[in-house]
């Protein structure tokens, strides 16, 4: 009988997870359009550096790190735009 | 006297009931354990052969419903009804009210097409999202929908499982569903949105900017959205016109469906690995439980049993099985509730059964959204609240489901009586 509860927990839980992930997958699609535009990307360990894995993994999470990326990526837009405008001049 | 086969073929129907609703065990294989036991029992008590029983199942009523699901899935995947959604939020302008209604109107319309849980997914991922960036609560949004989307599509052959399989037994085609049925889920419709209105207007929010966005964005191919909408508008027109084909709403279904697959470039196994095949088999198990309890005469008793109640009255078998079939949707599974109700209206001696078939059609789907337990399209929407940071009480999603469960099966009474003049 435990073991059938169990079972029967467990496939509650995981029917449940999985419309779920339904759900936040079908909320990104909205968000999209919607919302703020974002994009991800993934970056590897650079070469040479593989003993600072730790270091490397904390990036992920750091405030300042995140906010010189946003600089960069103001300052790729800024360029392309400047681009953009030499172009159609 | 009840004889012990009697007995036994109802405790294995209850025994498939109740594994079902405690899904104790997936629903699917609850209704075909029921079908073995009932195999086994039935072929030792000589109540039917081997070939009696394999006529249990409605194979076109299986084709239907599969025919049915490609043509959706393919339309579902061009994002098609993910435009209509987004269009549905732009248009309101910022306006909570106008939100309000427009989603509800929404989700009964694409409820219409979209299984109820495909819908509530949609519907409430498209209003969470816009109400994160407006901050709005998403609770009334999210309620309101369930419960909408519940009701949409009880007006069609092919809006819910549970009319089609009324609308092959009782022989009412797409037409007559449209031409009997669809004036009340109008009304339906207007006065449900009202109610959870007047319920919620408080807990809406207040008017801001609305962002700017296209719509159509969210489409990737565009040449598939196209061609998905073109077939369902075909498959709409063929389902008006096959009666006078001499063919059935399976075969229109069938044939667009392959031509769904064959035009739209979806890789095909991606689609039918999307088809609802719980509920198919779950369907043909439960033929075998109701076929054989039918063979033992008890479902012909039942029919007399609500004869006489009504005292051969037409009007008081119609209310009692709106009532009834209502009542008992929101604890049972409609597909349940329609194929055990089918063979006791068979059964009624009453020359136009017209009225009752309808009557069945409205509460086997009105009966769906009274409890979080009454359907799985109350579950989801709980579930998306969660998700959302809100928790929505059993009591709560109880009242409001109640009154707008009750609110339409006195509407449904009043339209039945007015529209086939029994008063």
């Amino acid at each position: 009988m435990v073991i059938l509860e169990m079972t029967k927990l467990r496939d509650l839980l995981t029917k449940k997870r999985q419309r779920m992930e339904e759900y936040e997958e079908e909320c990104r699609e909205f968000e999209k359009v919607m919302g703020k535009p974002k994009i991800e990307i993934t970056v590897e360990i650079p070469e040479g550096m593989e003993d600072m894995r730790e270091e490397f993994m904390n990036l992920e999470g750091e405030q300042r790190f995140k906010e010189e990326v946003e600089e960069l990526v103001k300052k790729r837009l800024r360029e392309s735009q400047k681009k953009k405008r030499n172009k159609a001049t | 006297m009840i004889e012990a086969s009697t007995i036994v073929f109802v405790l294995i129907y209850m025994l498939t009931i109740l594994l079902a609703a405690t899904e104790m065990t997936a629903l699917s294989v609850s209704a075909l354990i029921g079908a073995l036991l009932s195999l086994w029992f039935g072929l030792n008590y000589n109540l039917f052969t081997y070939n009696e029983a394999l006529a249990f199942v409605d194979i076109k009523l299986l084709a239907l419903i599969l025919g049915v699901s490609i043509v959706v899935e393919v339309a579902e995947r061009s994002g098609l009804f993910h435009v209509l959604a987004l269009y549905a939020i732009k248009l309101t302008g910022g306006s909570p009210h106008r939100l309000f209604f427009s989603m509800c109107f929404t989700a009964a319309a694409v409820s219409l097409f979209l299984s109820d849980t495909t819908a509530i997914l949609l519907i409430a991922a498209a209003t969470g999202t816009i109400a994160r960036i407006m901050k709005y609560n998403p609770k009334p949004y999210f309620v309101s929908a369930a419960i909408m989307i519940n009701l949409g599509g009880s007006s069609t052959l092919i809006g819910s499982v549970g009319n089609m399989i009324i609308g092959f037994s009782s022989g009412l085609s797409f037409t007559d569903f449209i031409q009997y049925l669809t004036p009340c889920e109008v009304l339906l419709w207007l006065l449900t949105s009202l109610a959870l209105y007047l319920y919620y207007r408080d807990q809406l929010g207040e008017k801001k900017e609305p962002p700017t966005y296209n719509p159509w964005e969210v489409v990737r191919d565009r040449g598939l959205l196209y061609k998905s909408t073109i077939i369902l508008i075909l498959f709409i027109l063929l389902l008006l016109q096959y009666d006078k084909w001499n063919i059935g709403p399976e075969a229109v279904a069938l044939g667009c469906a392959v031509l769904a697959l064959a035009v739209s470039g979806v890789d095909p196994a991606e689609v039918f690995r999307r088809v609802d095949w719980e509920t198919i088999f779950f369907i043909a198990g439960f033929f075998f439980i109701v076929g054989s309890i039918e063979k033992t005469g008890i479902l012909a008793a039942a029919s007399k049993g609500i004869f006489d109640l009504a005292r051969g009255d037409l009007l008081t078998a119609m209310v009692l099985t709106l009532w009834s079939s209502g009542v008992v949707s929101t604890v049972v599974s409609n597909i349940a509730v329609a194929l055990t109700f089918v063979p006791i209206i068979q059964g009624l001696q009453i020359i136009d059964k017209t009225p009752i078939w309808s009557a069945l059609v409205l509460g086997t789907n009105l009966g769906g959204a009274a409890t979080p337990l009454s359907g799985a399209v109350c579950v989801m929407a709980i579930g998306a609240l969660k998700r959302e940071g809100i928790k929505l009480s059993f009591h709560e999603f109880t009242k409001i489901g109640f009154i707008t469960t009750f609110i339409q099966l006195i509407v449904s009474t009043l339209y039945l009586i007015i529209r086939f003049g029994l008063w």
